[in-house]
């Protein structure tokens, strides 16, 4: 499965990019399903995050109730302190329009506003082989043997 | 929705355009053509998407920065 990055034009030149105009992210379109009310969002791939993590208000928006879900501290780039991160089983959805793959996974939400929802180790990238391929802005996503969903 | 084409569209919507919904949640329609709607907080705008009667599957919510920032690692929250 190959995604091309996401280009965000900025305001002003990139000084480390040698003046240009636009950065690019690897960030790529996930769904969250297994409610009756399933939520799209943009997710960046990774590799630094321990976990796959949303914003409580996408558990809202799926009708997952995180009262009594088992909870952890985190701690997020930015943040001084470690924030509470709870967790709820939910099924993940990408495709490149060519592919589309679906799992189980357990992921965290957390009560902070993300720029983007982190697919990190747990629950995503652990089933994939990831080739960033920053010169080009295209990412390879390749499914391991353990991957424990179906593709279609 | 062909992811595709999203991707496609999305690269090419106008900057400037994007830029009036700065500091809020937008609802991309399903080819990334148009802004269906903005708000604010982004579990009221997944709730106006779902009562507009759209796909919820389909619509993709993403947050539009206020301010070019550079982010330094993916956890970074949005700054108040």
């Amino acid at each position: 499965m190959k995604f091309p990055y996401m280009a965000i034009p900025t305001r002003q030149p990139v000084p480390s990019l040698g003046g240009r105009l636009v950065r690019h992210s690897p960030v790529v379109p996930v769904l969250l399903g297994g409610t009756a009310t399933p939520q799209l969002r943009d997710g960046l791939l990774d590799t630094g995050a321990d976990d796959t993590v949303f914003s409580d208000a996408v558990a809202a928006a799926l009708g997952i109730d995180l009262s009594h879900a088992e909870q952890r501290s985190i701690a997020l780039a930015g943040r001084p302190q470690p924030i509470v991160c709870r967790y709820a089983p939910v099924q993940l959805r990408i495709s490149d329009g060519v592919e589309t793959f679906e799992w189980p996974a357990t992921v965290g939400f957390v009560a902070g506003r993300l720029h983007y929802a982190l697919l990190g180790q747990a629950g995503f990238l652990q089933y994939f082989s990831a080739e960033f391929d920053g010169g080009n802005h295209i990412v390879t996503l390749t499914p391991k043997p353990s991957f424990p969903g179906r593709r279609f | 929705m062909d992811v595709a084409i999203f991707q496609e569209n999305r690269a090419r919507f106008p900057a400037e355009k994007l830029a009036q919904f700065a500091g809020k949640y937008v609802a991309w329609s399903p080819d990334a053509t148009s802004i269906l709607a903005a708000d604010d907080d982004e579990l009221r705008l997944s709730a106006a998407i779902q009562r507009a009667g759209h796909n919820s599957a389909e619509i993709l919510i993403a947050f539009v920065p206020a301010e070019e920032e550079v982010l330094l690692g993916g956890g970074l929250e949005i700054s108040e």
